[in-house]
């Protein structure tokens, strides 16, 4: 299990088929990194208390591809619907002030805070969290990256880092080391020193960092 | 946070009428309103979000104006080419916002309209705080760090916007729509400090919404910078920033030298404008620039390095411009 | 000094005290006349290996050593992982906290009517209601309740409400109201130890703690009267907060009257099981501690601490599971802290550069709850010294608790050392890389006279240097300006008794009919690969592949208790135990390969067990590795799966000691004081890389920790009011990924001497690399302007202040 050099240009190509697969990926780019496949579809799943309930608001929203109806609360954030309701935890809640960025999800492909962005916001909107990366059972060529190169230690700010970096990935297929730090720069780590995250990023897009 | 409604404005009308109620509050992107909901530290009965109004993201060039509308996200009001090539303080200023998700997130507008930062204002357990309607501002003997050098009274928070910086050394004028209409209001005259009202921060009214500011193409426009000093690269506001903008050359015709969080509002260095007009910018005219620009500064306990940081931010602004 | 006699009741009370265990991973020379009772106990009490088991660490290694994917991450990058934050049980309540606005003050009446009014309230708990009885508090000094009446820090916890969800909970707490009495504060040592000073804690003892004997050798006065060289100065350092990204966290199940179940965000599951059941009186057997995955450490979690407290009792008292996690303002303000200090430095050198005399005068902050401890194990240890003095005096404050955080006080004495013997090799002439290398103590430890185990810290300095490139870029202070922008480089060189071994150290190791292997160690996961470290020295042992063996952690109802993953201990103390059970297993697969069995009476090899050995999943024949049997095959042989067990003990007459060094290369902005770290070199003498991976992780981590420490952390007290006023990460400076210097400036270069105690050579490493950089940094800010910064962190202000003293700027 020794690692085995960085990471090949054939496994990428391989990610990308696999994401290719879907349809209208907000990032699929050539490198493979990016949401899910994303359908239009029927409302799969209905959640939360009556949506005459005192207080509540009906949101129709995608999550990682799964188009929800769910009556939410008006006070509860994005990240509070997403843990609380569609149980989705993997979407980290660090500060809820804004500050760390360890609940970054995609909204419409962006990287925003789930903690400050109300669950009645993202109404219609396409949002992609960390459950959402690895498709087929598959860790995706990003997260394969992180594994790698030991970006992840305690693993509490991953999801978030893992949701600005394929934000940035998307964008921008071979980012330089200043971009990918500058992309980095609203997530908080604590374990890492951020060096090996840097470096699983920049692995993940095909480039080793210079020495 | 307490209980309240979320509507959403179909137009900036539509917006006006449902500001109509006490209490309700403009949502744009929600970085600043949400954070002050959830600490109780603005009440909050209905929440009218502004982003489904069409075009008022829109960064554009029209008759000799660059017009910047109040949703456009900080993010691309840091990436508009447009800006980084006639307005570069406005683009640089927007960039040197908080993170990469809170630029995606805040809109110009809320940029300019949020509350101020101050940490006893902050703090849910200091409630008898100038800013919350009470008597007391605990910067005084406290801890001052973070807190004005210039223009305070009552209460030393600092305006924590970097585009309201930006938009001061522009020249920028606010659009700003209200049940009356609309009126058009200079940046200057946008921010307002605890002389003439310490418990808000501009002159928007609670049912007004600022909707584009307008910046005049210009030489004075196209050279300028606005730069930033913080303890981090990333996440701080500004313990202090400066914009600033010149027309003319290589003799100074007019001077825009306005300094950031180290005031009430986005403070203008005026003697150090008036200075500065009809001379080069070589590097004794640039010293003695940025030694005016802090003249009269008046520091708390633990806040005076500011003058020296300030004044350092307008040597290498100038400095920069001058090359 | 006559040695402490131990009985073997107390022996067996230490052994069972995680209290004990923690002050000993922390703070060992405090403590040496117990581990060595303990130790020589359980050596006597321990069955030994077969006579033909060789222990010693082999040439070659096949897993060890190696750079290896970490068997925790991908659970953690799928976001399946699940946290004490993540955990959500059926009918499970919200609590929130309310904690006090002042630094001291008793409750004089608290109304919850209102609270407990508002539908979705199930519990409100205060003074009033809170179980006081039996053992019913948390071990601190003063001891503590789940909530408190009198209240000793701005941020304590004086009530709590579980609610059906958490807003409402939280709401509650906006209609509890207090008449509070509000009592005169202090969070400043210097006001503390003023005769005038209220008495903070009712000790009457000026707001000191008890006394500790200094630390002597030779004739300090004699030594620096007579000394050419004389240097003085005084170094502070100031409160910090760990900021794990994941909070206090514990979800709490009250399963029956005399059975509970919790799950924690924790460095020591063992301890949340221990701290439980000593709070309500339970049987330690009744209590279940659970921590998969916790998000961060780092001293601050190391056993219950109130969010676990608070939460059992709410779940006892409403009989539904009770999650508590702190907010991140709470978690700034009431988790414990990395304790402030001032250390007054003094010593003689001679006219070529020795220091003959040394003396250091200490104040921690022990803060509201006696926590802290000194800084002088990096003064004891690093430098000859044959004449010195070492005082420590904790004071009293109301500052939040002091605890551990990551190395503990060292970083502190490493912050006033290193300065200090800059200063001293510029009074002496030398360069400060020489002055080091010709005063290091690298043989004993010079009070204890116990010969280490190990020493590397010339060869971290030296590659440090050349990595750096000293040679060419060290100057004279102030030499490399230009324009607006000063350049420099600087050092700092450190030593502690972190990553040395210590109790509880137990393991079993099983391997089954299909050849699975079980590591059963409890070392709790909190980021740092524990858990493949542990399978790296089991499989290396036993001489099976990585593939098939799979550790156990962070469950008291399935582990072992191998102690908290704190003191850098982890790898080598679990590590040994781990690999004894391993060593124990091999020697009987071995014993059960050469049995004659079945029908034909034949072995499955032929020869004696310690003609065999075992690599890649066989055992086999050293004279004919052709001839070779599965493991597995073994096992299935014997029919049942197979047991090995071990435990450890520290050997006799030896110390472990880890050693560290740090260079960094800065950029100081003239106009705006800002620093800009260009490069950082992280060296660090850790015996030898377990797992090369995990190794740069926790140097690079630990280097980030400081740099953080050395740029702008520091939580800030109000002056009147005497509560933080940056308890969030928008004011507390943490750094974020634009302050690191880039990906190749930033290097860790492992320093691997091995040691004669440590499993295949390892020391413990996770913490030695915090302490450089702050002094590192500070010296390096010197070299670029001239200006000595002698008071962490090392902010703007501070520089400006400096840049205009020495008139480099109007």
């Amino acid at each position: 299990m020794a690692a085995k050099g960085r990471y090949s240009r054939r496994t990428f190509l391989k990610g990308a088929g696999a994401t290719a697969a879907g349809t209208a990926a907000v990032a699929c780019g050539t490198t493979g990194i990016g949401p899910g496949p994303v359908t239009a579809q029927p409302v799969a799943v209905r959640v939360g208390p009556a949506a005459n309930a005192p207080g509540t608001q009906l949101s129709r929203v995608t999550v990682n591809g799964t188009l929800y109806e769910a009556a939410v609360d008006a006070r509860w954030t994005l990240a509070e619907m997403l843990r609380e309701q569609l149980g989705l935890t993997g979407t980290k809640v660090g500060c809820d002030r804004g500050e760390c960025g360890s609940c970054t999800v995609l909204v419409d492909g962006k990287p925003v805070l789930s903690c400050l962005t109300l669950a009645t916001e993202v109404a219609d909107k396409q949002i992609t969290t960390v459950e959402g990366l690895a498709v087929g059972g598959k860790l995706n060529p990003l997260q394969e990256a992180f594994w790698e190169t030991g970006a992840v230690q305690c693993g509490f700010c991953t999801p978030g880092m893992l949701m600005s970096a394929t934000a940035l990935l998307a964008a921008k297929p071979k980012p330089t080391e200043d971009e990918v730090r500058l992309a980095l720069s609203g997530n908080l780590c604590r374990c890492t020193g951020y060096r090996k995250i840097v470096e699983g990023v920049l692995v993940a897009s095909g480039q080793a960092p210079k020495a | 946070m307490k209980r309240f409604e979320h509507t959403s404005a179909t137009s900036v009308q539509d917006a006006v009428r449902l500001l109509s109620v006490q209490n309700a509050r403009v949502l744009a992107g929600g970085t600043d309103l949400v954070m002050l909901m959830k600490e109780g530290l603005l009440a909050t009965e209905r929440v009218v979000d502004l982003k489904a109004i069409p075009g008022l993201d829109r960064i554009q060039q029209d008759r000799g104006e660059i017009q910047v509308g109040a949703m456009a996200r900080l993010a691309d009001v840091a990436a508009s080419g447009l800006l980084i090539e006639k307005a570069p303080a406005l683009a640089q200023a927007a960039a040197a916002v908080a993170t990469p998700q809170l630029r995606n997130m805040g809109t110009l507008g809320g940029n300019v309209a949020q509350k101020v930062r101050c940490w006893y204002y902050r703090d849910a357990d200091r409630a008898d705080c100038y800013k919350r309607n009470g008597s007391y501002c605990y910067a005084i003997f406290g801890q001052s760090d973070l807190h004005a050098i210039f223009d305070g009274a009552a209460c030393f928070a600092v305006s924590p916007s970097d585009t309201g910086v930006a938009l001061t050394a522009l020249d920028a004028k606010m659009v700003i729509a209200g049940p009356e209409g609309h009126r058009i209001v200079p940046a200057d005259g946008f921010f307002v400090g605890p002389d003439t009202d310490y418990l808000r921060e501009t002159v928007l009214a609670q049912n007004e919404v600022l909707t584009e500011v307008r910046i005049a193409e210009s030489d004075l426009a196209t050279k300028s910078v606005f730069l930033k000093a913080a303890q981090r690269k990333s996440i701080d506001f500004a313990r202090a920033s400066v914009g600033v903008a010149i027309a003319g050359g290589p003799v100074v015709q007019r001077a825009r030298i306005v300094l950031g969080g180290v005031a009430p509002t986005p403070h203008h260095a005026t003697l150090a404008e008036e200075y500065v007009t009809g001379k080069r910018l070589d590097a004794d005219v640039i010293a003695k620039a940025a030694a005016l620009a802090v003249e009269g500064a008046k520091p708390l306990r633990s806040n005076a390095y500011k003058i020296q940081l300030a004044q350092g931010l307008v040597r290498k602004a100038l400095t920069r411009l001058a090359a | 000094m006559a040695k402490k006699k131990l009985s073997e009741k107390e022996i067996l009370a230490l052994l069972d005290d995680p209290q004990f265990h923690l002050a000993v991973a922390e703070y060992p020379t405090e403590h040496q006349d117990e581990i060595d009772a303990i130790d020589e106990y359980i050596r006597r009490v321990t069955p030994s290996l077969a006579p033909w088991v060789s222990a010693s660490n082999p040439a070659e290694t096949r897993i060890v050593g190696k750079r290896v994917k970490r068997v925790e991450d991908p659970v953690r990058l799928t976001g399946q992982a699940m946290y004490a934050t993540d955990v959500s049980l059926p009918g499970m309540l919200h609590a929130a906290i309310l904690r006090s606005p002042h630094a001291r003050a008793r409750i004089e009446d608290i109304d919850t009517s209102a609270a407990e009014a508002l539908p979705g309230v199930r519990a409100v708990l205060t003074y009033k209601n809170v179980p006081t009885e039996g053992g019913a508090k948390t071990g601190s000094n003063p001891d503590r309740y789940a909530v408190q009446r009198d209240v000793n820090f701005a941020g304590e916890e004086v009530a709590a409400v579980a609610a059906e969800d958490a807003h409402t909970a939280r709401e509650a707490l906006d209609l509890i109201k207090i008449k509070w009495n509000v009592l005169p504060s202090i969070t400043d040592m210097k006001e503390a130890l003023l005769a005038s000073a209220p008495d903070l804690a009712g000790t009457r003892t000026g707001n000191k703690t008890p006394a500790s004997a200094p630390t002597k050798r030779g004739d300090f006065a004699a030594a620096y009267a007579s000394a050419p060289i004389k240097h003085e100065g005084t170094y502070t350092t100031t409160t910090l907060q760990h900021a794990t990204l994941e909070p206090y966290a514990t979800v709490v199940r009250w399963d029956a009257p005399d059975h509970v179940t919790a799950w924690a965000s924790t460095q020591y599951a063992p301890g949340i099981r221990s701290g439980l059941a000593g709070y309500f009186g339970l049987p330690r057997a009744r209590v279940r501690a659970i921590a998969e995955n916790t998000g961060g450490g780092f001293g601050s979690k190391t056993g219950a601490n109130r969010d676990a407290i608070i939460a059992a009792v709410l779940s006892k008292m409403t009989l539904r599971p009770v999650k508590v996690a702190f907010d991140r303002p709470g978690n700034f303000k009431a988790a414990t802290h990395r304790f402030a200090d001032i250390l007054t430095l003094k010593a003689g050198v001679t006219s070529d550069g020795r220091l003959v005399a040394y003396e250091g005068f200490n104040y921690g902050d022990a803060a509201a709850y006696r926590g802290g401890a000194s800084a002088i194990v990096p003064l004891q240890r690093l430098y000859r010294a044959d004449n010195a003095t070492f005082t420590y005096q904790g004071v009293i404050t109301n500052r939040p608790p002091s605890g551990a955080q990551r190395c503990v006080g060292d970083p502190q004495g490493t912050w006033a050392q290193e300065i200090f013997i800059d200063e001293l090799a510029e009074k002496a002439g030398m360069d400060p890389v020489a002055f080091r290398l010709k005063n290091f103590e690298t043989k004993i430890d010079q009070d204890t006279k116990r010969t280490w185990a190990s020493c590397g810290i010339v060869e971290c300095v030296e590659q440090g240097a050349k990595a750096i490139g000293w040679q060419q870029k060290w100057h004279k202070p102030g030499a490399a300006i230009r324009g607006s922008k000063a350049h420099g480089i600087g050092m700092a060189a450190h030593a502690c008794a972190h990553g040395a071994m210590s109790l509880p150290m137990s393991s079993v190791v099983r391997i089954d009919q299909a050849g699975a292997i079980d590591i059963n160690q409890g070392l709790t996961e909190i980021g740092g690969g524990q858990s493949t470290t542990m399978m790296m020295i089991a499989t290396e042992t036993v001489g099976a592949s990585l593939k098939d063996a799979y550790p156990t952690w962070g469950d008291t109802g399935f582990v072992s208790d191998t102690g908290g993953t704190w003191g850098s201990r982890g790898t080598i103390s679990a590590g040994s135990a781990v690999r004894n059970a391993a060593l124990d297993l091999k020697a009987q697969l071995l014993v059960e390969a050469t049995k004659p069995r079945g029908s034909s009476n034949k072995p499955l090899l032929e020869g004696k067990p310690e003609d065999l050995d075992t690599a890649d999943g066989y055992a086999f024949l050293k004279a004919d590795p052709s001839k070779r049997v599965a493991l597995k095959d073994i096992v299935s042989a014997t029919g049942s799966p197979m047991m090995g067990r071990g435990t450890h003990v520290v050997p006799a007459g030896v110390a472990m000691s880890v050693f560290a060094a740090g260079f960094a290369e800065v950029e100081v902005d003239l106009d705006t004081g800002e620093i800009t770290l260009l490069r950082y070199i992280a060296t660090d003498d850790l015996g030898k890389a377990i797992n090369v991976l995990g190794a740069e992780q926790q140097i690079e981590g630990g280097a980030s920790m400081g740099i953080g420490m050395a740029l702008g952390e520091e939580l800030k007290f109000d002056g009147p009011g005497n509560f933080p006023v940056n308890a969030n990460w928008e004011n507390y400076a943490m750094p974020t990924a634009l302050d690191h210097p880039r990906w190749a400036d930033f290097r860790p270069i492992l320093v691997e001497p091995g040691d004669a105690i440590g499993p295949y050579g390892a020391k413990g490493l996770a913490e030695p690399p915090t302490a450089p950089p702050p002094p590192a940094i500070a010296n390096a800010v010197y070299n670029a302007i001239g200006v000595r910064i002698h008071d962490a962190p090392i902010t703007s202000d501070k520089i400006l202040a400096g840049i205009k003293e020495k008139g480099l700027r109007a």
